[in-house]
């Protein structure tokens, strides 16, 4: 069962910080590059998770989901099945929640590009998207870097909504926080180190990451307005 | 009086689980605060939800002694008072859970008493009894159109347990286990039968009764003493409360004549 448990937190925690690591690219440019008042609005929702109650976002979710709403109905429609209870539901859950986390330190490493560096692009001939793929993004790896890494391990750590919307079922939704959890509080139980251990690896290696990345450092933009 | 809303219930077992993790260490800061306040702190198993609020108004009303309530699975709060969690007294869902405490020395062994027997039930939704033209049953729990049933964690909750035993009982769990979701309290179960999430649900009476008020239209029928035995749920006094005497008088209030009739009418046996 703990391989399960493990297997899957590792799927789910992968699949998720991919996603979100190419979703945080257009949500991150237009945040800092569009410039609206609208963008402002935008980033409030996007950061909503992070203030949010876990077991209230996933109460929301839940409510969302439901065969007997009409948007759960559309969904279990598609997928061919209700979206609680289910990898895929705690998929899309995870998505949501871990999403300010994904997208924080893109938008973070954006804003750090230097805009005279922009602006040279620009007289260079540069559209907005040659700009954006050929100049922002290559400047902002370690906050995409972090982005992935942080979404990763927000995703192993989760409780609260992994709880509500998967309904801990093993091998399919219990992941290693959820079976921590009843393993710790099982009074005949062996303890939670089973599932415990892995976790603690898991935050170690991904702290331990953050900051090789930090350490290999940003590459300058002066170099490339000197070129 | 303070009562934790339902949708915070499991948030507050975690909460207070980990609260009492790293608590102990410190100083008697807290404890010393605790001896001055005459608020009764009670930690009370999910089922009673419906029921526990009313009794605990009553004796304030009769006492002038206020009654906090914290919710959770009668596992969650065992973590937490053998964590000195500062609880005065515990209502569990259970026997085994504070006769294990009574020994353990965290609860007063003379203090133990059977306060309620609880009632397991399945709650079945209108719709799917309407599509199978069927009373709740759990056979009826096989029918295809059931694609989940929800029961709170057979580990943490008693009454999930009881749920367990009587699927078992009627050699139905080998086929129904893929279909099972767990909450980790009755609190949770009923969140699930109460959006729809979940077709149908085991609950204890007093929850399906509450239910039953509210928005969820269902029916429900009792598994106990048949499938699975009257939860003979059994409270004690922590031994560390502050406050013995307050315990002691909510406890002689929940046994009396007035409050077991109460209980009698809103679910339990």
């Amino acid at each position: 069962m703990i391989h399960s448990a493990l297997m899957l937190t590792v799927a789910l925690s992968l699949l998720t910080a991919t996603i979100l690591a190419l979703l945080a690219l257009p949500l991150a440019g237009w945040i800092v590059f569009s410039g609206g008042r609208a963008s402002a609005v935008g980033e409030a929702l996007l950061t909503l998770t992070l203030v949010l109650p876990p077991a209230v976002l996933g109460y929301l979710l839940l409510v969302a989901f439901s065969p007997e709403s009409p948007p759960g109905a559309l969904l279990a429609r598609i997928l061919g099945h209700p979206l609680p209870f289910s990898f895929a539901g705690l998929l899309l859950a995870s998505l949501i929640y871990s999403l300010p986390f994904a997208v924080g330190p893109v938008a973070q490493a954006f804003r750090q590009v230097p805009p005279p560096t922009l602006e040279m692009a620009r007289i260079l001939g540069g559209g907005p998207l040659t700009v954006f793929w050929k100049v922002v993004v290559p400047l902002s790896l370690p906050g995409i870097a972090t982005g992935w890494i942080l979404g990763f391990a927000h995703t192993v750590g989760e409780f609260g909504v992994v709880m509500m919307v998967g309904g801990n079922i093993p091998g399919e939704t219990r992941t290693l926080s959820l079976k921590a959890y009843d393993d710790l509080l099982a009074s005949n139980g062996r303890g939670g180190w089973e599932a415990i251990l892995p976790l603690l690896l898991f935050s170690f290696g991904a702290l331990l990451a953050l900051n090789l990345v930090r350490r290999s450092g940003v590459p300058h933009a002066p170099d490339l307005t000197r070129g | 009086m303070r009562v934790h809303s339902n949708s915070a219930v499991s948030v507050c077992g975690v909460a207070l689980a980990v609260g009492a993790l790293l608590l102990p260490g410190l100083p008697s800061g807290p404890g010393m605060a605790l001896a001055r306040d005459r608020t009764l702190h009670v930690a009370a198993a999910a089922d009673l939800m419906p029921v526990l609020p009313h009794l605990a108004k009553a004796f304030t009303k009769r006492s002038g002694t206020p009654v906090r309530i914290s919710w959770g699975a009668t596992g969650e709060e065992a973590l937490a008072i053998r964590h000195h969690a500062p609880y005065d007294l515990f209502l569990a869902a259970d026997a085994a859970t504070p006769e294990r405490l009574g020994r353990e020395g965290f609860l007063q062994k003379s203090s133990l008493k059977t306060y309620a027997k609880g009632i397991l039930v399945l709650w079945v939704s209108k719709k799917a009894l309407s599509a199978t033209k069927a009373l709740p049953d759990t056979a009826l729990l096989l029918q295809p159109g059931i694609r989940k049933f929800g029961l709170a964690n057979p580990r943490l909750a008693p009454y999930g347990h009881a749920a367990l035993s009587c699927l078992r009982k009627k050699g139905l769990w080998t086929k129904l286990r893929k279909k099972a979701v767990y909450g980790n309290s009755l609190a949770q179960v009923a969140w699930y039968l109460r959006t729809g999430t979940a077709p149908a649900g085991f609950l204890s009476e007093s929850q399906a009764m509450g239910l039953a008020k509210g928005s969820a239209k269902g029916d429900f029928v009792a598994l106990s003493p048949a499938c699975a035995p009257y939860l003979a749920q059994e409270m004690g006094i922590v031994r560390r409360s502050k406050n013995v005497g307050a315990a002691r008088s909510f406890e002689d209030y929940l046994m009396s004549a007035e409050a077991q009739e109460y209980l009698k009418e809103h679910g339990y046996h």
